[in-house]
């Protein structure tokens, strides 16, 4: 009786909530990299667009400026993980996107098992359908996070508000891009570091697996005849002549042949910057959208 | 096989079914039955490991059979023979590496060989629970009281031995339970013995506080890593270490009452392990709290045979400095850990040492004050665990003092302290239970487990493996 009595107060409880978050959708705010990536991946599985452009990518497109993509596109990268990851959801999710984007700087990194089959564990996956309080964006904490970082934006935007006015002082907004000579010194021992590694070249066996891996995708894309578009995200230039960066390139040419996929142009002569040689700092990352975007639209209009 | 992970579940349900069934209770089968399902659950692990596992309970079948057995003169012989076995294989398995890594050059082929031995989840634990079946047969047959851990049938033996060291509730993380509180439970039970609802609100909590504040708190406290710490402020450390304080008494405290609840359900009645650890207002104190059944082990095991607080002050603080130390080595195969225990152990030795000359007045601001510095230093001292290399946990208190002019991460103290709060509040809870009408604590009692179950529903962080699986 007792039991019941629980189990009874939880199903209402969770049927309240699922209520409430369908009705007052609220701002939400991952709590790691790990709850991001579930959360845009979730975002694309459980509500997929009508001619929606995909770009699968790594951490490195993760950084592309969500703001100035077109309306049509959905950014599906994951920090921290591949381009495999959001070819395996689209395989998975059965979405059919108007055309996929796949960024072909690192199109060897394997795919996060534990991450898609937490994604698509099959009595969850089913029950997130239905029940949106399930989905990880809706998680309470992220909520009350979520609302909690809304009115500080809110309080900062009337405090830069109020200091129009005369008389009020507010502390000066730091540049987010101005770095000090530490940070200077540690941005290059990065850059060193990485290009040190990418000096390495990958085993061969490693090589051949992933490679007959990226030739089952190629061919799904193919069966389910979803154009492909390739691109590569601005890397340091010390970095494009290293030994892992020139097989990574030979071996994606082999795959997606540049005679029959479509490579959007690479911008080399623009100074982008970033963090530690692989990805583009916040001003660069921003820049880079704009010229991103601009492609995109001129590629799609020509799949029209 | 995580205790929240479809597999187990599965395990549980299945097993449960089976043990029940009238038949295998007519048969004697139950003990049987969970037997065979502690050895999938222990090889869904590391199937080649189970090995490991059947040669120790091979091993203490032999010996505590051969204690009761033998005459008399033998006895001691034998028991220790046998303690010194499962002591070595300990040994062999988790310390291993640290020697090679201690003690020979890296290119060293002894070393290196060494560094490979793996180290067998939940060794720690069933070893200690072997011991106490060869000492508790020996003290019982030396007492001439009537045999109740070795059966006169071996057969029966065999299923006891097996079951207590193999049980899977407890057999990777504890509570380290007793051969002598264990072997008399074992007797056929029915579904009428069982207190579910008590299972169940156990098995609530302990879900709670492992899946939604142990596992949440875990992506939190990851910035305490090297080199990560150091670009975080001040206060953002403090937070952190904080956060790690309650992370690890959830992790702990939530495995073991999923532990207990489980093996509840199938009639068997484990220790409790933890009892609000962190209101404790000595060092002492918290060890009667705090994993309750290593503190009880090392206790009747190791200090009382040691002289305990029988041999005069100094005695007494080397054995107290003896146990805490080798109770540090128990954890981890890391100096480190030898540092953690040898620090708690000076702080027994400092407590006792002052309880003799001071008495403290009784006033509820002392009292609060005694709780805060037995939890700081306390707190203070997991940083060990998180960080078992020592040059890195200097690197950390080194960063508490400079970083103070780093700006806050705002939104990670935010989270660390939304997913303390309940932690916190469950001390509280305990603490003020004598100043809340009972009435109503039990019309609340519903709403709370109700809003448990509901978190667990909606708010679990990323599956991850329990902290104590390392020891």
């Amino acid at each position: 009786m007792m039991i019941k009595k629980y189990i009874l107060i939880t199903v209402s409880l969770f049927l309240l909530y699922n209520l409430f978050v369908y009705l007052a959708p609220l701002p939400t705010l991952p709590q790691n990299q790990w709850q991001q990536n579930v959360i845009r991946a979730q975002e694309y599985i459980y509500d997929p667009k009508a001619d929606q452009i995909v770009i699968v990518g790594s951490s490195m497109a993760a950084r592309l400026d969500g703001d100035l993509l077109p309306k049509n596109c959905y950014n599906l990268s994951f920090g921290g993980q591949s381009v495999q990851d959001g070819l395996e959801i689209i395989r998975k999710s059965h979405a059919r996107p108007r055309a996929i984007l796949i960024e072909a700087n690192i199109l060897t990194a394997p795919v996060n098992k534990p991450f898609i089959d937490g994604l698509f564990t099959p009595v969850l996956y089913s029950l997130r359908k239905v029940f949106p309080a399930l989905r990880e964006r809706n998680q309470p904490v992220c909520i009350v996070a979520g609302c909690f970082q809304r009115t500080i934006q809110l309080a900062s935007s009337m405090a830069r508000y109020f200091s129009l006015l005369p008389g009020i002082q507010v502390a000066p907004h730091k540049p987010a891009e101005i770095l000090d000579e530490d940070q200077r010194k540690v941005r290059a021992e990065l850059i060193a570091y990485a290009v040190e590694e990418n000096n390495r070249t990958p085993e061969k066996t490693f090589l051949l697996a992933q490679r007959n891996i990226l030739i089952q995708y190629r061919q799904f894309l193919k069966t389910t005849g979803i154009p492909v578009l390739l691109f590569e995200m601005p890397v340091d230039p010390r970095l494009r002549s290293t030994a892992n960066y020139s097989i990574i390139r030979e071996l994606t040419h082999d795959i997606f042949d540049p005679r029959q996929y479509t490579y959007l142009e690479r911008i080399d002569n623009h100074p982008f910057n970033t963090t530690d040689g692989v990805h583009l700092d916040r001003s660069s990352a921003t820049a880079f959208t704009a010229f991103f975007a601009e492609e995109i639209s001129k590629q799609t209009r020509i799949l029209h | 096989m995580l205790f929240n992970s479809y597999p187990f579940l599965i395990l549980v349900f299945a097993t449960f079914f089976v043990y029940y069934l009238p038949l295998t209770r007519d048969f004697n089968l139950q003990p049987l039955v969970l037997i065979l399902a502690s050895f999938l659950f222990y090889a869904a692990s590391s199937p080649i490991l189970l090995l490991l596992l059947l040669s120790s309970i091979v091993i203490n079948i032999m010996v505590s059979y051969g204690i009761a057995t033998l005459p008399s003169s033998n006895r001691k012989c034998i028991t220790g023979l046998g303690v010194t076995a499962n002591l070595s294989l300990l040994a062999f398995f988790k310390y291993s590496p640290l020697i090679g890594e201690t003690f020979f050059p890296p290119a060293d082929s002894i070393g290196a060989f060494l560094l490979l031995i793996p180290l067998p989840i939940g060794i720690s634990f069933f070893t200690f629970e072997a011991i106490t079946l060869l000492v508790d047969t020996f003290r019982e047959t030396e007492s001439r009281r009537n045999g109740r851990l070795v059966s006169s049938s071996f057969f029966h033996h065999i299923i006891n031995t097996s079951l207590l060291i193999s049980f899977f509730p407890q057999l990777l993380a504890g509570p380290i339970v007793k051969a002598r509180e264990f072997i008399p439970q074992i007797r056929p039970k029915t579904k009428a013995d069982i207190d579910f609802i008590h299972c169940f609100k156990v098995l609530l909590l302990g879900y709670f506080l492992k899946m939604v504040i142990a596992d949440n708190l875990k992506d939190q406290t990851f910035w305490i890593a090297f080199p990560y710490f150091q670009a975080q402020s001040t206060i953002t450390l403090l937070f952190m270490l904080f956060g790690y304080s309650i992370q690890i008494f959830s992790d702990f405290a939530g495995y073991s009452l999923i532990a207990i609840g489980i093996a509840g359900l199938f009639g068997y009645q484990l220790p409790q392990n933890f009892h609000y650890p962190y209101i404790s207002r000595s060092f002492s104190e918290f060890w009667t709290r705090w994993h309750m059944s290593l503190s009880s082990f090392l206790k009747d095991y190791l200090y009382i045979p040691l002289g305990g607080n029988r041999k005069g002050h100094n005695r007494t603080y080397l054995n107290l400095m003896i146990v805490m130390v080798l109770g540090g080595f128990w954890h981890g195969a890391a100096w480190s850990y030898a540092v953690w225990g040898a620090f708690h152990g000076l702080l027994l030795v400092v407590e006792r040492y002052f309880r003799h000359k001071f008495t403290l007045p009784d006033h509820p601001l002392i009292r609060l004050l005694q709780m805060i510095v037995v939890f700081c230093l306390v707190t203070f001292a997991w940083l060990l665990f998180k960080l078992p290399d020592i040059r890195q946990a200097l690197g950390f208190v080194n960063a508490l003092f400079l970083n103070f002019r780093l700006q806050p991460n705002l939104y990670l103290m935010l989270y660390i302290t939304l997913y303390s709060l309940p932690v916190v509040f469950y001390n509280l809870l305990y603490l003020y239970r004598n100043k809340i009408q009972q009435t109503t604590l039990s019309r609340l009692e519903p709403l709370c487990y109700g809003s448990l179950f509901f978190l667990i529903l909606t708010n679990s962080g990323s599956p991850n493996k329990f902290i104590y699986f390392q020891f």
